[in-house]
C-alpha cells in the first residue's frame, strides 16, 4: 500500500493533497489488479501485495465483482456446503478477519484506520441451501426479479448510540442481555461478542502501531501520530470525548460495517459531529479549519452517505455550521462523495446554494440533492407519525433509513417493470382465444404485476423469517434500538418498523414500449400485432425490422411533454404503487414503492428480449425514473425534471431524477441561479432526489476512449459517485449515453 | 391499468379562439433556455428572417418557407427517400447530394424516413399548439422569473401570430419576451408591446455598408426602431454578436458605444461571444457555410469589448467567452 510521506510543510492543506494523492494511487493500484469496478468507489485499500489472494465473490449490493482477499485467515465452516451460517460462527469468522488484519496508519491524516478486504468474499456460499425456496424461484425466473433473499444491510444504523456508548459499553450491555435471558438467543450474542472484541483488538493495535511510527518521526508529525495513538487507545473502550475522537469513532464503525458486509451510513453527520464541535470550540480547543480537516479525512477513508441539513422532529432546521464545514470538506476533496444537500421549505436555502457552487465548480456530481420535504412528509403514508419521520437520514442511494429502529432493504428489491410488460406480451400472444389489443394486454400488465409484487413480498417475507440465520446484521445490530435488548437480529424482528423497499425499474423502456404499441398498432394501424410479436422474437431482424423498429423508437417518447408516453409512464407508476401498498406482506411487513434501478441496468438488460420500444435484446433497460436519452431534440432539462416529478410513486421512497449538464449551460453568472430554481422546481413539483452531473462532453468521451487521460474524472453513475475510469466500458457507455443525449 | 386520456384539457381553454387559433410557421420550440432572457425559458423559433447574417447557427430560420434538412449520421441507405420523391431532388445518388433548389418540401421523403435523417424545419402551429408546450414549465418560470421568448428567425415577419402569442402568454401571467433583429415595421410592433415584458434587440453593426456586406440588409432602419423604442418605457436588453474581425474593433465598439450612450435611457447590454456550433446545420441544408475559418473570442477580447460599453457608464451583463 503507498502512502504519500510530507515532503513539504506539515500543514492541512498540504495534508489534504498528500492524501488526495495517495487515494487516487490506491484506486489505480485497485483498478490494476481488480480491473474494473461498476459500484461505489470504497476506499477499501489493497492488502500488502504477499497477503493477496483474488476471488470471485458477490458484493454486499449483490453483484458478481472480483475481489481481493486476505490470506492468513482462518475461517470456519458448519455446513456441508462449505458456508458458515448463524450468528455465532459468523461472528468467531469475522473476529479471525479482524484480528488477522493489517493495520493502516497514515501520518498525513488525523484519524487512523483503512480496511483491505470484503468480508463477504470469505462467503463462499451466500444462501444457507437448507433454506430452501424452490417454490418461489419460477415466478422469480419468470419475471426477472431482484427478490433481496440474501441482501445484506441497506438499512440505517445510530452512530449516536456508539458515540454515547463507546466499544466497551456496548460490549458490556452485550453481556449483560446475554447473561439476563439465558441460553435464549446465546449463539446471537456470542457473535455480537465476537465482533466487539475482534473491533477493540485491531482498535488496540492500530493505536500501538501509531505510537510506534512516532517514534521515527519529529515534529508535528510526531505530535500527530502520539495524538493518533492516544486517540485510539483511549477508543479501545471509552466513548469519544472530542471531535476528533468522534470522527475517529465513527471512521472505526464504518470501516467495520464496510468490511463486514458493504454496510454503514454516515447519515446525518452535521447533527451527530455538532456536540462535539460546540464542546471543543467553547474550550477553545479546537477551529474551523482543524475541524474540516478532520471531517475530511473521515471523507477520504469512507464514502458512505450523508445529509447536511434537515429538520428535527418539530420541524425545525437543524442546518448548524458542521453542515457547511462538510460541504467545504468535500469541495477541497474532489474525490467520490455521496454527500447528499437536503432542501426544503423549513432548510436553510444557504446550504442549496453552496450545494450548487460546488456542484458548478467542481464537475465531480457533487453533492446530490434531497427533496426533502416530500421524502419526511409522504412517508407518514406507510401508518408513521410525521414527527418520526422527520428524523430519516439519508443513508444510500437513493434512500433513507430512520436511524438504529428500521429495517428496510433498501436499494435490494427490484421489478423489471418492462420485463413483467415482456411476460404479459407473451401471454397475450400465446393466447390466442381473443384478438390482441391494448385492452387485452393493458389487463394482463397488471395481472402479472400484480404477481411479481405478490412473489417478491413472500420472499421478502422468507428473507426475514431465515437470514438471521445465514448472515445477520451483527454489525449493524450494535447501533440499533432492539437487537441487543431484544436478542433478535434487525433482519427478524430485532428492530421497531419493517418498511421494505421495493423498486420499480425500466420504466421509460415500459412506458414507451406500451405508447408505441398503442399508437403504431392499435391506432394507426401501421403495423399488426402479428409483425410486432415477430419482430420482438427476432430480435428486429425479421422482414423491414429495422424500420418498424426504428419507427417505434421515434415516436414521442416520455420526458416529451403531454405525450401519450408521459401518459403511460404515470400510468405505470400509479398501478405499481396501488398494487405495492394495497396489502402488506403475508406476515405483515410493509413494503414501499420507489422507482430505480442503481447498477442492474445493464444486468436486467441482459436477460430480456427486444422491446417494443426499439430497444434490441440484451440492450440495457432504461435507469430508474428516468425518460430515455434523446428523449426530446432539445433534451430540455426542464422537460427532464417535469417527467420524473410526475412518476413519483409518493410514500417517502425515492425516485430519483438523473441530469446531465453540459458546462456550456453552466458558464454565465446566473447559472448557479437556474441550477438552484432547476432543482427547486422539480422539488416543488414532488421530487424526491436529484443526481447531477456538470461534466464537459468532450472530456468524457476522451476519457471513454482511453481513461488513463482522467484519471481524476469524479462523476455521479446513478446514486453513486465513482472515478469514471474505474468503470468497465460498458458502465462508461451508459454515463457517455445520458451525457451525449444519444442512445 | 388504464389507457391514458389521449387529449387533456388546456390551461389555456379560457382565452378567446381567435387567439388561440392563430396560426405561425415556427422551426423548433425548446424548452429549458437559460440564453434568451432571464430565468428559465422556453423558446419558440419563427421560421424567416429579413436578414442573412453570415455567422447565423441556425441557418434554417433564414427561408420563410418549410425546408428539408438531412443528417448523414442517421442515414441506413434504405432508399424509401428516393422511392417515393416526387420533385427530382432526391436522385440515384441518395439524399447526401439531393438538389435543394428542387425540392418543394412536400414532406414525403420525411415521412418515409424511419431513422429521422431527412427532417422538417418548419411546420405550422396555432398558439393553443404552442401555449400547450408552453405551460409545461409554468413550474420553472414561477420559480426562476422566467418564461416564454418569442424568437427566430425574425418573429416580426409574423406580426399577427406574434401578437396573439404575446397576448395569451400576457393573459394567462407568464412573462413573455421578443427576440428581433430589430429590422420590423414598427407600427406593427406597436400594438404587441403592452403584452411584452421584454425585448431582446440584436445589434451587429453600426455602419450601414459593413452591416450590409455581413447581414445582407442595411442597419438604418434597426437603428431607428431602436430608438424609437428607447423613447417609450419598454424593457431592452441590447445584445451584441461578437464576431471577431467583423465587429470587435475599437472603433466599431466605440461606435456601439457611443450610439447607445446618446440614447434617452442606459439600456443593459449583453454581449454574445460568436460559435461555429451551426455549422452542421448548413451541411444538412446542403449549403455552404461561409465562415469555417471564423475563430471564437477569447475571455480577454469579450472583456475588451465590455470595457468600452463600460466606460460610457452602460452596464453590461453578460460578457463570457
Amino acid at each position: 500500500m503507498s502512502i504519500t510521506r510530507a515532503q513539504t510543510p506539515y500543514d492541512f492543506e498540504r495534508r489534504i493533497e498528500a492524501l488526495r494523492r495517495t487515494k487516487e494511487a490506491q484506486t489505480q493500484e485497485k483498478h490494476r489488479v481488480i480491473g474494473s469496478m461498476d459500484h461505489d468507489d470504497w476506499a477499501l485499500i489493497l492488502p500488502p501485495e504477499e497477503r493477496r489472494e483474488m476471488v470471485e465473490t458477490i458484493s454486499g449490493s449483490g453483484m458478481p465483482i472480483k475481489d481481493v482477499r486476505l490470506t492468513g485467515v482462518t475461517i470456519e465452516s458448519n455446513h456441508p456446503s462449505g458456508g458458515f451460517f448463524g450468528p455465532s460462527i459468523t461472528g468467531r469468522n469475522f473476529r479471525s478477519l479482524l484480528e488477522a488484519h493489517p493495520t493502516y496508519v497514515d501520518p498525513m491524516s488525523s484519524l487512523a484506520g483503512g480496511y483491505m478486504v470484503n468480508f463477504g468474499s470469505y462467503r463462499d456460499v451466500g444462501w444457507n441451501p437448507d433454506f430452501n425456496y424452490d417454490h418461489l424461484r419460477p415466478d422469480q425466473e419468470r419475471y426477472q426479479l431482484l427478490p433481496g433473499i440474501g441482501a445484506t444491510q441497506h438499512f440505517c444504523q445510530d452512530l449516536g448510540i456508539g458515540l454515547r456508548k463507546g466499544w466497551q459499553g456496548i460490549l458490556d450491555e452485550i453481556r449483560q442481555y446475554r447473561d439476563w435471558r439465558g441460553d435464549t438467543a446465546r449463539d446471537f450474542y456470542d457473535g455480537l461478542e465476537h465482533v466487539v472484541v475482534g473491533i477493540q483488538d485491531w482498535i488496540r493495535r492500530t493505536a500501538e502501531d501509531a505510537k510506534l511510527q512516532a517514534q521515527t518521526c519529529s515534529g508535528a508529525q510526531r505530535e500527530n501520530l502520539e495524538a493518533m495513538a492516544k486517540i485510539n487507545a483511549s477508543l479501545v473502550t471509552g466513548a469519544p470525548q472530542t471531535f476528533r475522537e468522534a470522527c475517529q469513532w465513527i471512521l472505526w464503525f464504518q470501516i467495520i460495517s464496510r468490511m463486514y458486509n458493504g454496510s454503514g451510513s454516515l447519515g446525518r453527520l452535521d447533527d451527530l459531529l455538532l456536540p462535539f464541535y460546540e464542546k471543543d470550540k467553547a474550550q477553545g480547543l479546537l477551529d474551523d479549519e482543524e475541524a474540516s480537516f478532520h471531517i475530511a479525512c473521515l471523507l477520504l477513508r469512507d464514502t458512505a452517505y450523508l445529509q447536511v441539513g434537515g429538520v428535527d422532529p418539530q420541524g425545525r432546521d437543524t442546518t448548524n455550521p458542521v453542515s457547511y464545514l462538510i460541504l467545504e470538506a468535500v469541495h477541497q476533496l474532489k474525490i467520490p462523495s455521496n454527500l447528499g444537500v437536503s432542501v426544503g421549505e423549513a432548510i436553510d436555502p444557504g446550504l442549496l446554494r453552496r450545494g450548487a457552487e460546488i456542484m458548478v465548480e467542481d464537475r465531480t456530481g457533487i453533492p446530490k440533492f434531497l427533496g426533502h420535504d416530500h421524502c419526511i412528509e409522504e412517508y407518514t403514508k406507510n401508518g408513521h407519525p410525521i414527527e418520526l419521520t422527520r428524523q430519516r437520514a439519508y443513508s444510500g442511494c437513493h434512500w433513507y433509513g430512520l436511524p438504529g429502529r428500521e429495517y428496510t432493504m433498501m436499494d435490494t428489491v427490484k421489478i423489471n417493470l418492462a420485463a413483467v410488460l415482456d411476460v404479459a406480451l407473451q401471454d397475450m400472444f400465446e393466447n390466442p382465444d381473443q384478438p390482441p389489443g391494448m385492452d387485452r394486454l393493458l389487463p394482463l400488465y397488471e395481472t402479472h404485476l400484480q404477481r411479481a409484487v405478490e412473489t417478491i413480498a413472500k420472499g421478502l417475507d422468507f428473507h426475514c423469517r431465515h437470514m438471521q440465520d445465514v448472515f445477520p446484521e451483527l454489525v449493524m445490530d450494535l447501533l440499533c434500538y432492539g437487537p441487543i435488548e431484544k436478542g433478535m437480529d434487525a433482519s427478524y424482528y430485532g428492530v421497531e418498523f419493517y418498511n421494505l423497499c421495493l423498486d420499480g425499474a425500466g420504466l421509460a423502456t415500459a412506458a414507451d414500449s406500451l405508447a408505441a404499441l398503442d399508437q403504431l398498432v392499435e391506432t394507426e394501424g401501421r403495423y399488426t400485432w402479428q409483425e410486432i410479436q415477430e419482430q420482438l422474437a427476432n430480435n428486429w431482424d425479421g422482414e423491414d425490422g429495422e424500420e418498424i423498429r426504428q419507427r417505434m423508437a421515434g415516436i414521442d417518447r416520455f420526458g416529451s411533454g403531454g405525450s401519450l408516453a408521459d401518459g403511460y409512464a404515470e400510468e405505470i407508476v400509479r398501478t405499481f404503487t396501488r398494487l405495492v401498498k394495497e396489502k402488506p406482506t403475508p406476515d405483515g411487513r410493509s413494503m414501499v414503492p420507489g422507482l430505480f434501478s442503481w447498477a442492474n441496468t445493464i444486468p436486467m438488460g441482459r436477460q430480456l428480449r427486444a422491446t417494443p420500444n426499439g430497444r434490441r435484446d440484451g440492450e440495457p433497460i432504461s435507469h430508474g425514473a428516468n425518460p430515455d436519452p434523446g428523449f426530446r431534440r432539445d433534451n430540455a432539462a426542464t422537460a427532464l425534471a417535469a417527467a420524473v416529478a410526475a412518476v413519483q410513486p409518493g410514500f417517502g421512497n425515492a425516485a430519483p431524477l438523473q441530469i446531465e449538464l453540459d458546462p456550456s449551460q453552466v458558464s454565465d453568472d446566473d447559472s448557479v441561479d437556474r441550477i438552484v430554481d432547476l432543482i427547486n422546481a422539480h422539488f416543488s413539483l414532488g421530487g424526491t432526489q436529484i443526481n447531477m452531473n456538470v461534466v464537459d462532453k468532450e472530456k468524457v468521451l476522451e476519457a471513454h476512449a482511453d481513461p488513463a487521460k482522467h484519471l481524476d474524472l469524479v462523476v455521479r453513475v446513478t446514486g453513486f459517485s465513482a472515478y469514471f475510469a474505474s468503470l468497465s466500458p460498458e458502465f462508461r457507455q451508459l454515463v457517455v449515453d445520458r451525457i451525449v443525449g444519444l442512445k | 391499468m388504464r389507457r391514458p386520456q389521449r387529449t387533456k384539457p388546456s390551461a389555456a381553454a379560457s382565452l378567446p379562439r381567435k387567439l388561440l387559433s392563430k396560426e405561425g410557421l415556427i422551426f423548433d420550440l425548446q424548452r429549458a433556455s437559460t440564453h434568451d432572457g432571464p430565468g428559465l425559458r422556453t423558446t419558440v423559433f419563427c421560421k424567416g428572417c429579413p436578414l442573412q447574417c453570415l455567422w447565423c447557427h441556425n441557418p434554417e430560420s433564414i427561408s420563410p418557407h418549410p425546408e428539408v434538412l438531412y443528417t448523414a449520421a442517421r442515414c441506413r441507405g434504405c432508399g424509401r427517400c428516393l422511392a417515393v420523391c416526387r420533385s427530382g431532388a432526391i436522385g440515384e445518388d441518395g439524399p447526401a447530394h439531393r438538389r435543394q433548389h428542387l425540392c418543394t418540401a412536400c414532406g414525403a421523403c420525411t415521412e418515409a424516413c424511419a431513422g429521422g435523417a431527412l427532417y422538417s424545419a418548419g411546420r405550422t402551429v396555432t398558439v393553443a399548439e404552442i401555449l400547450d408546450q408552453a405551460l409545461l414549465d409554468a413550474r420553472f418560470y414561477a420559480q426562476s422569473g422566467g418564461g416564454v421568448t418569442i424568437s427566430g428567425g425574425e418573429p416580426m415577419l409574423q406580426p399577427s401570430f406574434t401578437a396573439a402569442l404575446a397576448e395569451s402568454l400576457h393573459r394567462l401571467g407568464i412573462s413573455a419576451a421578443l427576440d428581433t433583429s430589430g429590422l420590423f415595421s414598427y407600427a406593427a410592433l406597436e400594438p404587441i408591446l403592452p403584452f411584452l415584458d421584454l425585448i431582446l434587440f440584436d445589434l451587429k453593426h453600426m455602419h450601414w455598408e459593413t452591416h450590409q456586406r455581413l447581414t445582407g440588409v442595411s442597419n438604418e432602419r434597426i437603428l431607428m426602431n431602436l430608438e424609437e423604442l428607447a423613447n417609450g418605457d419598454a424593457e431592452i436588453l441590447i445584445r451584441i454578436p461578437v464576431i471577431p474581425g467583423c465587429n470587435d474593433d475599437d472603433e466599431h465598439l466605440y461606435t456601439a458605444a457611443s450610439f447607445l450612450a446618446s440614447l434617452p435611457r442606459k439600456l443593459t447590454i449583453e454581449l454574445l461571444p460568436y460559435h461555429g456550433l451551426g455549422a452542421g446545420k448548413y451541411r444538412e441544408l446542403g449549403q455552404d457555410y461561409s465562415m469555417m475559418e471564423q475563430t471564437a473570442p477569447d475571455q480577454e477580447s469579450m472583456d475588451r469589448a465590455a470595457a468600452w460599453f463600460r466606460q460610457q457608464d452602460l452596464p453590461v451583463r453578460r460578457a463570457r467567452a
